[in-house]
């Protein structure tokens, strides 16, 4: 859905940097090296990003108010 | 006593080498910054629910994101803490004597509040979008892009949102650290000088120069980084074969090295500061409950 606002495991804030290392992965930079700039070291933390599947906008379309569709 | 150094500091990052010190109380401390140090953190939305109708369009109070999931995320923004400025509902000198429901002063609570519409092709609220009612309370720069619902065309959202002082122990949004762990400080020494070579011909970051003359290195950052080297020659590689324990780790009695990182709700040292204090507090009121009893 959206990225969680901190780490599962640890608690450490990350949701701030996923719209920057979305980018980055997107415009074919290393996965690794992106969460490694951004400060995400841990491996708990990492997992958040790297296994995140973003569905928000594919649901967003169906809670829209009932008289507009 | 317990001796406290800062070997390495930042905003949001700490490490600290407690001398003088036992493993049990180092936990303790560990514990503390974990579930006792107070810090604000979101308690309770109002959201404002309606139609709106604008310039011809018509907004609804609704998103993808359940208002439920919405609250949650705002308890996970770090709240800028002062300590100073803000009290415990329960301790506050303006609302502590009101019944619990009609608490909240501007002594002890910190509203923000957010309106934001909705767009073609979706935008995305953001924790920058919530504006602190007063001042200097506003949510730091920093953490101004965590997202907090997303929203279409008609859909709008409008909520109040009110931080209250907390500890860790009621719930995680109230814990100021992540990441936090201790362990003991090691000192590094060198006991065959001939089978070490098989490390240094890995050409890793450590030489022998790193050792003194008496073949031990006491430096915490490098000691660190041998650990590291020693996991190339280490359990499960071909060269510990031979390497046994040409260079062996020793624990130095009573001296813990004490990471940790916080949310961004306020510094590590103030983090640490209020912990110590809490957790001296909790120890001296032990001694006079001690004191009565005996
Ligand atoms: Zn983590
Ligand atoms: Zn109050």
């Amino acid at each position: 859905m959206l990225i969680p606002v901190k780490c599962w495991s640890c608690g450490k804030v990350i949701a701030h940097v996923y719209e920057q290392y979305k980018q980055a992965v997107e415009s074919g930079e290393d996965a690794q090296s992106t969460l490694e700039d951004l400060g995400i070291k841990r491996y708990c933390c990492r997992r958040m990003f790297v296994g995140h599947v973003d569905l928000l906008d594919e649901i967003s379309p169906f809670s829209i108010a009932r008289d507009q569709l | 006593m317990v001796k406290a150094e800062v070997i390495e500091e930042n905003d949001e990052e700490i490490s600290i080498l407690l001398s003088d010190s036992g493993r049990a109380f180092v936990n303790a401390l560990r514990r503390t910054l974990m579930s006792d140090t107070p810090k604000m953190a979101i308690d309770t939305v109002r959201f404002e629910m309606g139609t709106i109708e604008q310039d011809g369009e018509i907004w609804e109070t609704n998103g993808p994101l359940p208002d439920e999931v919405v609250a949650q995320r705002l308890a996970m923004i770090p709240i800028p803490t002062k300590h100073d400025e803000f009290h415990f509902q329960d301790s506050c000198p303006s609302c502590a004597e009101l019944v619990v429901e009609d608490r909240g002063c501007p002594l002890c609570t910190m509203i923000y509040t957010c309106k934001a519409f909705g767009s073609e092709g979706g935008r995305t609220v953001t924790a920058g979008d919530m504006s602190f009612l007063g001042a200097g309370g506003s949510i730091s720069e920093k953490y101004h892009s965590i997202p907090i619902t997303k929203l279409s065309r008609g859909q709008m959202i409008e909520f109040y949102a009110t931080a209250i002082m907390g500890r860790g122990r009621d719930h995680a949004k109230w814990s100021p650290v992540c990441g936090i762990a201790f362990s003991p400080r090691q000192v590094g020494i060198l006991n065959v000088k001939t089978r070490s070579k098989i490390l240094w011909d890995l050409n890793l970051t450590i030489t022998a120069k790193d050792f003194d003359s008496n073949g031990r290195m006491e430096d915490i950052g490098k000691v660190a980084q041998l650990i590291e080297d020693l996991h190339h020659v280490g359990d499960g590689t071909e060269e510990s074969r031979k390497f046994k324990d040409a260079i062996t780790l020793e624990d130095v009695p009573g001296e813990f090295i004490l990471s940790f990182e916080t949310d961004g709700s306020m510094t590590p040292r103030v983090a640490f500061q209020k912990a110590v204090q809490e957790l001296s507090e909790r120890f001296g009121e032990l001694k006079e409950d001690f004191a009565a009893i005996v």
